[in-house]
């Protein structure tokens, strides 16, 4: 049986083994997880493998009550709530996407709006709090049910719709104030 | 309290967040994953340790027990709990040095400057590097990062200097590695010197992110142990460089170089490494180079919308993508993406004049293909699938590359112009062998045909010889082969401006 499937202590005298299954199992959700989190490539990469350090170190006291992948959320979890307090007195914003977006020539019209609105959305989700910005990435970006959105982050359902709620309002509200008459405004009124 | 609607229009823009977002770096994972691995081993030594530490411990504690007993100090002591760990946590994290992860990855390019092993044959030391000298010139003093030939851009100047400050005294046991350096990225990278000599894939690198400024260095660590004891034995028994010089002559070819105006040269192949201590080459794992002849048609496929792309995915490719694709623009080149589902994603690339430039897919697409048994198979669904679009006077292509590994196929088809090889006009195909499916094409799809000079006048194969005996700068490294690196002569060169031998005059490109 796969060390992902079987619960009790993991520590085996096979660790590198066992670790490489759950990297390469999770590392992809892991990873788009943080990108979304920190709007950055390079951070995210570096985050993810923050993630499966803290994971190695954690092992021991895995006993299989969870399920792995919802293990490593709540490591990645805090491991992106840290990166924010790290970065908050720093440039939050990544201008990756702007820069990559910069050649306008030759989009068709319909196709710079759309990029326009995400760079738009993508801002103002940067700047919602850590645990907000949390719960919208897993329940819209990575289209999680509550209820697995609840079981990642351990907490109960209602709360998770709450700040679901609370998080699209904040946004719709960050929006509505970057932009006045622009082309999201059909979303951000 | 928001509107309904409004709400389901964010949500449905934030979904498509997804479809932008970069995947991972393939070599950044893989080289994550090797950095994990060393972590387990770290951790796993530390446990052993501290479990046979707590062992001594508890047999240490039982001792001293008998002892208060029998000296009656037992009067005292009510409960005696278990003995307490004392020892450091087992799961620390690796050295500052291996937090840093490992950037330098496959082909082997050499360097500069280099050094022939210092306190051997002193034959071998000492070699003028007077250019009319019928011998290979091979550097013989020991090298550090400050005792380059050639002289460092300013990017590189800054790398250097970043990597002093952050290592320090260490920074000495590193050279500059044009070889594999990206310098339009920002990517300098430095190789470790072992006694002297250069570990390849051994080393250490400094981005300078171009946006920024911000810089970053990422080391490789090494797996001393034994590294030292080898590397002092093997540098005894090296062969005569001139031999080496002849061996590695036997692999020089006529080529086309240069990617808008290729040109007639001699060059080496840069595959081709001596064993120092055989004096055979050394086999390369990307299998045996043959040329392969074929029925190309040149066909131009011109890219300019998603619509456009779809169509070409489909009826061309017969990949079934759905829905619209998503584009993205960048410096070098324009890409539709569609998300399919369960994560799959499917990329075409085009140039700037939307001339095709490859497509990619990302994740299994295993359902319906028929499997393939052999490389052979795979390598003939490779050439299906280029040959359409290759320029229509190419009848021959060198199979440079054919490696299967992972359930996938990787070639590297170089094509052959009037029977010379047009070395920067790669062709780059993938081909999952649990489907056939053709998984990834990549090169310069946009010519029907090629025009380049004639080679009739290109001096002889033995001129280029006996010019490469004179004049070729060959270095000594030591290979990264395994667990055992092996020392080995090779032809230095340098990502900015390889060695070679222009076969019009038949002079070098240095």
């Amino acid at each position: 049986m796969s060390v992902l499937e079987r619960g009790g202590s993991l520590l085996s005298d096979d660790l590198a083994k066992q670790i490489s299954e759950i990297y390469e199992a999770y590392y992809n959700d892991i990873y788009y997880f943080l990108v979304y989190f920190t709007n950055k490539q390079e951070d995210a990469e570096d985050l993810t493998q923050e993630v499966f350090s803290r994971l190695l170190k954690a092992l021991p006291q895995y006993d299989g009550r969870v399920a792995m992948k919802t293990w490593l959320f709540s490591i990645a979890k805090y491991v992106a709530i840290d990166h924010y307090r790290k970065m908050r007195w720093q440039r939050l914003f990544s201008d990756n996407w702007l820069i990559r977006m910069m050649t306008k020539e030759g989009l068709p019209e319909p196709e710079l709006e759309m990029k326009e609105e995400l760079r738009l959305i993508k801002e103002a989700l940067q700047k919602l709090k850590p645990q907000l910005r949390i719960v919208v990435i897993l329940r819209y970006i990575e289209e999680y049910s509550v209820k697995e959105t609840a079981e990642i982050l351990s907490v109960p359902e209602t709360k998770v719709r709450v700040d679901c709620h609370r998080g699209l309002q904040s946004l719709r509200k960050m929006l509505a104030q970057s932009i006045e008459g622009g082309i999201i405004n059909g979303i951000a009124r | 309290m928001g509107l309904p609607d409004e709400e389901e229009q964010l949500i449905s823009k934030l979904r498509q967040i997804k479809q932008e977002t970069k995947p991972p770096r393939p070599e950044w994972k893989q080289i994550g994953k090797e950095r994990l691995i060393r972590q387990a081993g770290t951790v796993q030594r530390r446990r052993r340790v501290s479990q046979v530490s707590a062992c001594v411990g508890t047999i240490g504690a039982a001792a001293l027990i008998g002892i208060w007993l029998s000296s009656g100090h037992v009067a005292e002591q009510t409960t005696i709990g278990e003995p307490q760990a004392s020892l450091p946590a087992a799961f620390d994290q690796e050295p500052v040095k291996s937090q840093q992860i490992p950037s330098v990855a496959s082909t082997e390019q050499p360097v500069n400057s280099q050094e022939a092993p210092a306190g051997n044959d002193p034959a071998k030391k000492n070699v003028s590097t007077d250019q009319d000298e019928p011998v290979a010139k091979v550097d013989s003093t020991p090298q550090t990062t400050t005792s380059m030939e050639r002289s460092m851009t300013p990017i590189e100047e800054r790398a250097l200097r970043f990597l002093q400050e952050k290592l320090g005294e260490e920074s000495k046991q590193y050279q500059i590695d044009p070889g594999h350096s990206r310098e339009t990225d920002g990517y300098i990278a430095f190789r470790k010197l072992v006694h002297g000599i250069p570990l390849q894939l051994h080393s250490a690198a400094v981005e300078v992110n171009p946006h920024t400024g911000k810089m970053s260095l990422l080391l490789y660590p090494i797996e001393e142990s034994g590294l030292g004891i080898t590397a002092t034995s093997e540098q005894s028994s090296v062969i005569d460089k001139t031999k080496a010089a002849q061996e590695l002559a036997s692999g020089l070819r006529l080529v086309y170089a240069g990617k808008d105006r290729p040109v007639l040269q001699y060059m080496s192949d840069p595959q081709l490494v001596i064993d120092a201590k055989t004096g055979k080459p050394l086999d390369n794992s990307q299998g045996e180079k043959r040329i392969v002849p074929l029925k190309t048609e040149g066909k131009r496929l011109i890219i300019t919308d998603t619509d456009k792309a779809e169509e070409v995915m489909k009826k061309e490719f017969g990949i079934p993508v759905t829905g619209k694709a998503f584009m993205t623009i960048d410096e070098k080149a324009i890409s539709f993406i569609w998300q399919m589902s369960d994560k799959r994603e499917v990329r075409l690339k085009t140039a700037d004049d939307g001339s095709f430039v490859g497509y990619e897919l990302d994740g299994s697409f295993e359902q319906g293909g028929i499997p393939l048994a052999s490389l052979q198979q795979a390598q003939d669904a490779a050439l299906v699938r280029v040959a359409k679009y290759l320029p229509s006077d190419v009848a021959e292509v060198l199979v440079e590359k054919a490696l299967q590994e992972r359930g996938q196929a990787s070639f590297t088809f170089i094509p052959l112009y009037q029977g010379v090889p047009v070395v920067d006009y790669p062709y780059l195909v993938t081909v999952e062998m649990g489907s056939g499916i053709v998984t990834a094409i990549q090169g310069d799809f946009s010519r029907s045909s090629l025009v380049l000079p004639s080679h009739d006048k290109a001096i002889s194969l033995d001129a280029a010889k006996q010019q490469f005996l004179k004049k070729a700068p060959l270095e000594l490294v030591y290979l990264n082969s395994h667990s055992n690196p092996v020392l080995v002569y090779q032809v230095r060169l340098d990502a900015r401006k390889p060695w070679a031998i222009d076969a019009l005059t038949g002079h070098t490109t240095e």
